[in-house]
């Protein structure tokens, strides 16, 4: 089980080798961008615009051709790191190339448009890089051992152990214990699972029920005191479900941006070659 | 009171009962959590004290306690009687009156009918963990943001293309009588401008087909021409072909859709590209190299040469021997600027300055032309008779000038009464006036007449007045001598463009040294240097930024007008 630090080595493959290319695109991309200077202000139809055009165009298929690649799974994980470790790299490298296109020229137009696309869709991936370097060692430690079924299934357990002991307990007690059984739940909308807390948690609710009104006589009813233990219990299962459900959601929610956006990016990018040509 | 209470216990397997009978005895029979209820109910859902029941003559008798209720036979109540076959609905249990044995009060069935469901399963059922439910899934998101870019980007522009009218010519969009007809979609192609217009054409630039009339083709010159019909060539087509530029589209150097900023190329650098190096790059060319403003060659003022009209010399200021603009005056601003002033013919001084006979023409651009007029006649009086000081010839052509001085005289001699002491003077001439005179008088006064008109057209006040200021060019005769026609040069830099205007802050003098002009050949215009006090390149630090279009311009219609005969619209 190395996959805690899956994150490095994707970041950090072969000794940053994509890393170093891209950085050699962008730098020879600015050299020639102050060297290069057109009658006009820069701009993307300046033979340095086409040419850097023609290179972000292709930097975005093969991009977006990723989404393609991750799916054949006859690649292997390692085939796959390279292609992740080189995705990165050069998708961080095409906002800088891309903004060289445009000669800093933006406006309210399909071109712009396909800029903002194309810097939502790595700004997403951005995102998406530091969960995936961050969150996969949280949740490991989150869950310790635990899946987010097994945390269900005693939290369960505990609600059935509370039940059998507190049949004799005060009605207001047996009510908010019956209501944190019946009405406590794990995630919920996509806020809610993102929060990884739940305001209005029933169990929450009893346990400061239990610790405000119920302490002092937990220490002479041991029924009382096994609840209250109970509830504790259930309460850290609950926090550190949700902070699953939290986590599993940010490493998954980043993708209904950047996919979405990356595909975005494609028509946008379709209609802006096609215009510049079709008005040229 | 004593009660038989079945307990139903579901089976697993088969589905069916097991049952427990059980006899109790109790004045009030309770149902509830509470471990002294005699019927010990574990739902947490009913309470402590749920309900109780007793025994009265009419029956068994159920009462709830406060704040719940059961139903019986379907029907909400909070205490009812009861009899055998009554079913009541009690939370999770079922209850069920039998027919009580013998030796018992009543007798009734308790069936835990629903009990609490699964905790985990339940739990679950409740809990959203599934990343999945957001609405559409990643595919549905990216399959509608590519339907909106290729909609809004791609197919909308499109239509409104083909369905909107072309106009025929730009300045069909002036016209608002003839409307274009235009689709719902229209202008949803202009999603495809990539920046502003120019202020000067973003009358029509909401009309993209304005100038983009064909698919996939670039703008053409003749949409260009079509408004700007007037641009000449950069140079001789004749006698320097590629730097005419016919093969070039007017887009080549004028961009669109970036404001005001790229419309017109004022880039020095665009131009010295070329101009640098012109006397390799066109060997015949008369041009100096120029790399920028602050190295921009000396100017060579268009003068004019004597005595003929047209010829013209280009010498650069400060050369020895210095450009020369021959006007046929005889005039030099030093003596006229004489700060002390000049006699006038009252006696007293005037001080001239150069106001006195430049004014800046309406648009503030050019001087207009000193007039004599205006300028001159208040000291240079054009009197040729001191005994008719009421004379003066006009400012016009010499023979109209001889012909007034012929007339006066003439006429003088007809009328009588001049007063002279000059002895040659014939007595009809002098005779009161009115009084008649014979036939050989009349021809002896105009015999004088003529003399006189004679000898003040040769002398001082005929050909010497005239010889203050002009040059006089002697003829076979006394009285044959002409003027040499004026020529007065409207422009000493005539491909350079000068403002007065923009300069009117300044002093005349700060540009034109005229206080020291001593000959009237002499051009006052400044040197280069003059201009290079304030004026810098096109990238200056600390002076103003100059480009070489901010004097010079680069079509040159004195060529014609080669765009529109290359593009064959002359002929229509």
């Amino acid at each position: 089980m190395n996959t805690p630090i899956i994150h490095e080595s994707f970041l950090v493959h072969r000794g940053l080798k994509y890393f170093r290319l891209a950085a050699l695109c962008v730098i020879i991309a600015v050299i020639a961008y102050i060297w290069h200077q057109p009658l006009e202000a820069p701009n993307g139809g300046t033979w340095l615009g086409y040419t850097l055009g023609t290179i972000c165009a292709g930097l975005v298929l093969w991009l977006t051709w990723f989404g393609v690649r991750k799916r054949q799974y006859s690649l292997g994980p390692s085939r796959l790191k390279v292609w992740l470790s080189a995705h990165v790299y050069f998708g961080l490298a095409l906002v800088i190339l891309a903004t060289l296109h445009s000669g800093f020229q933006l406006g309210w137009n399909i071109h712009s448009a396909a800029y903002i696309l194309m810097l939502l869709t790595v700004l997403s991936g951005v995102f998406g890089i530091y969960i995936y370097a961050r969150y996969p060692s949280l949740m490991a430690a989150n869950r310790s051992g635990l899946t987010l079924r097994d945390m269900m299934a005693q939290i369960a357990e505990a609600d059935q152990e509370i039940r059998e002991s507190s049949t004799g307990v005060s009605q207001e007690l047996s009510t908010a214990l019956l209501t944190a059984a019946q009405e406590t739940r794990i995630g919920g909308t996509l806020f809610r699972k993102l929060s990884g807390t739940d305001p209005n948690c029933a169990t929450t609710k009893a346990r400061r029920l239990l610790e405000s009104d119920y302490a002092e006589m937990g220490a002479l009813d041991p029924n009382i005191t096994k609840i209250i233990a109970l509830i504790i219990r259930k309460s850290n299962l609950l926090r550190r479900a949700r902070r699953d459900v939290q986590v599993q959601t940010l490493m998954r929610i980043w993708l209904f941006f950047h996919v979405p956006m990356a595909i975005g990016l494609l028509g946008a990018l379709v209609a802006h070659v096609f215009s510049v040509f079709f008005y040229w | 009171m004593k009660i038989l209470v079945r307990h139903m216990m579901k089976k697993t397997r088969s589905g069916g009962y097991a049952q427990r009978d059980e006899i109790i005895e109790a004045t009030i029979l309770h149902f509830g959590r509470g471990a002294e209820c005699e019927v010990h109910l574990t739902d947490p859902r009913v309470l402590l004290h749920h309900l109780n029941i007793t025994h009265r003559p009419a029956g068994l008798y159920l009462e709830a306690s406060s704040g719940v209720e059961f139903q019986l036979n379907g029907v909400l109540n909070t205490a009812a009687t009861v009899k055998p076959g009554d079913h009541i609905y009690m939370g999770p249990y079922d209850l069920v009156i039998l027919d009580p044995p013998d030796d018992t009060d009543g007798a009734l069935s308790i069936d835990y009918a629903r009990p609490l469901g699964n905790d985990l399963d339940e739990l679950i059922a409740r809990s959203n963990i599934t990343q999945n439910r957001t609405g559409l899934s990643i595919r549905g998101w990216a399959w509608l943001m590519l339907i909106l870019t290729l909609t809004i980007g791609l197919g909308a522009p499109l239509l409104s293309f083909y369905t909107t009218d072309k106009p025929t010519d730009v300045s069909e969009f002036q016209r608002a009588e003839t409307p274009i007809t235009r689709s719902l979609l229209a202008r949803a192609d202009k999603i495809w401008q990539p920046g502003p217009m120019s202020s000067v054409h973003a009358h029509f630039g909401d009309e993209c087909g304005t100038c983009h009339t064909d698919a996939f083709q670039q703008v053409s010159s003749n949409t260009c021409v079509t408004c700007h019909e007037d641009a000449g060539p950069h140079a001789d087509p004749v006698a320097f072909p590629v730097a005419a530029l016919d093969d070039q589209s007017c887009a080549t150097c004028h961009k669109e859709h970036t404001g005001d900023a790229n419309l017109v190329l004022s880039s020095e650098q665009f131009c010295v590209s070329c101009h640098s190096e012109i006397k390799t790059i066109a060997p015949d060319s008369h041009l100096n190299a120029v790399s920028g403003f602050s190295e921009h060659p000396e100017f060579h003022p268009t003068g004019l040469e004597a005595p003929t009209t047209t010829p013209v010399n280009r010498v650069a200021l400060g050369a020895v021997p210095g450009p020369v603009d021959t006007s046929n005056l005889k005039f030099t601003h030093k003596k006229h600027m004489n700060p002390a002033g000049l006699k006038n013919p009252t006696g007293t001084r005037t001080v001239m300055t150069c106001a006195t006979c430049h004014q800046a023409e309406t648009g503030g651009v050019a001087m207009l032309p000193a007039k004599f007029e205006t300028s001159c006649a208040t000291c240079h009086s054009l009197q040729f008779e001191p005994n008719a000081l009421d004379r003066a010839m006009p400012h016009s052509t010499v023979d109209a000038a001889k012909q007034y001085i012929e007339d006066t005289y003439a006429a003088l001699a007809l009328r009588g009464g001049f007063a002279t002491t000059a002895p040659d003077t014939p007595a009809p001439v002098r005779r009161i006036i009115g009084t008649p005179m014979t036939e050989q008088e009349r021809l002896e006064g105009l015999a004088w007449a003529e003399a006189k008109a004679k000898a003040v057209i040769a002398g001082p006040y005929g050909k010497g007045v005239c010889g203050t200021c002009h040059q006089i060019e002697s003829g076979l005769s006394e009285t044959d001598w002409i003027i040499a026609p004026v020529q007065v040069q409207t422009r000493w830099l005539p491909k350079g463009e000068f403002t007065h205007l923009a300069h009117k802050d300044r002093t005349c003098v700060t540009c034109h040294a005229a206080p020291e002009s001593e000959l009237a050949t002499d051009v006052l215009l400044p040197s280069v240097a003059v201009c290079q006090t304030c004026h810098g390149g096109e990238f200056a630090q600390g002076k103003v930024r100059t480009s070489c279009t901010s004097c010079h311009s680069f079509h040159n219609e004195m060529f014609g007008h080669q765009k529109r005969e290359t593009m064959g619209l002359l002929a229509q």
